[in-house]
């Protein structure tokens, strides 16, 4: 395990930590998502779940029947169909402004976005190293990237968003 | 279909969409997708928003055939 992934993955997973122990403490004080933000979510989640089943059956025919994923690791290829499946029920949520309380916070979550791209850019090299060379791609060369693919599709959803809103806006 | 009385009652009472979510107890978005036709409230909500800007249920929120 190098400095730089543990550096990213240990920033990601504090933030995270910190963020959800701020947002639970504040939803005593004011209830968060109104009944449309509700029926987004649950739409949300049932989007996500299709997604991930679908790739992850997808993917088990593509390891049986092909050789198209032989490059890569089998726990890179499960992680990254649960980050595509999570990332379809931020985007629906966050283009439906129920994400979090996305709306009240954008500044907050661009800056998360940003810091958490900001410490996996340096280990990506890592996945593009393994390419060239001709390495199976596992999830310990590659999960940076995966973070910093994420983080920016949910960064270019709250930007689109936002220049929505504020066209949107009375 | 645009929910074109909602609006007019709420311009009426002279307040914005925040105003109004902020009386409700939701979102401004939820508001504006009323407004908009994208979003059909609860009963629940339908009646907090009638009772907000002095109207009836019909009055906001039953379709005139044409």
């Amino acid at each position: 395990m190098t400095v730089e992934f543990m550096i990213g993955f240990g920033v990601a997973f504090v933030l995270g930590l910190v963020i959800a122990l701020v947002y639970y403490y504040k939803q005593g004080a004011r209830k968060y998502y109104d009944e449309r933000q509700m029926a987004i979510r649950g739409i949300g989640y049932r989007y996500g779940m299709m997604t991930i089943v679908t790739l992850q059956f997808a993917c088990i025919f593509l390891k049986e029947g092909s050789s198209l994923l032989d490059r890569f690791e089998w726990d890179l290829v499960i992680f990254v169909t649960m980050i595509i499946g999570l990332l379809v029920f931020i985007v629906y949520s966050i283009l439906n402004d129920s994400y979090l309380g996305v709306r009240y916070h954008v500044r907050g979550y661009v800056g998360l976005c940003v810091v958490i791209i900001a410490v996996n850019l340096p280990a990506v090299h890592r996945t593009f190293d393994a390419l060239r060379s001709g390495d199976t791609l596992t999830f310990m060369n590659s999960v940076n990237l995966v973070n910093v693919f994420t983080f920016v599709v949910m960064l270019g959803t709250l930007i689109i968003r936002h220049i929505q809103v504020k066209s949107d806006e009375e | 279909m645009k929910n074109l009385k909602m609006k007019a009652a709420r311009a009426g009472k002279d307040l914005s969409q925040q105003q109004l979510a902020e009386l409700v107890g939701v979102s401004r978005q939820t508001i504006s997708a009323i407004e908009k036709g994208d979003y059909n409230p609860t009963i629940r909500l339908c009646i907090s928003i009638c009772k907000t800007l002095d109207k009836k249920l019909d009055e906001l929120f039953w379709e005139e055939e044409e």
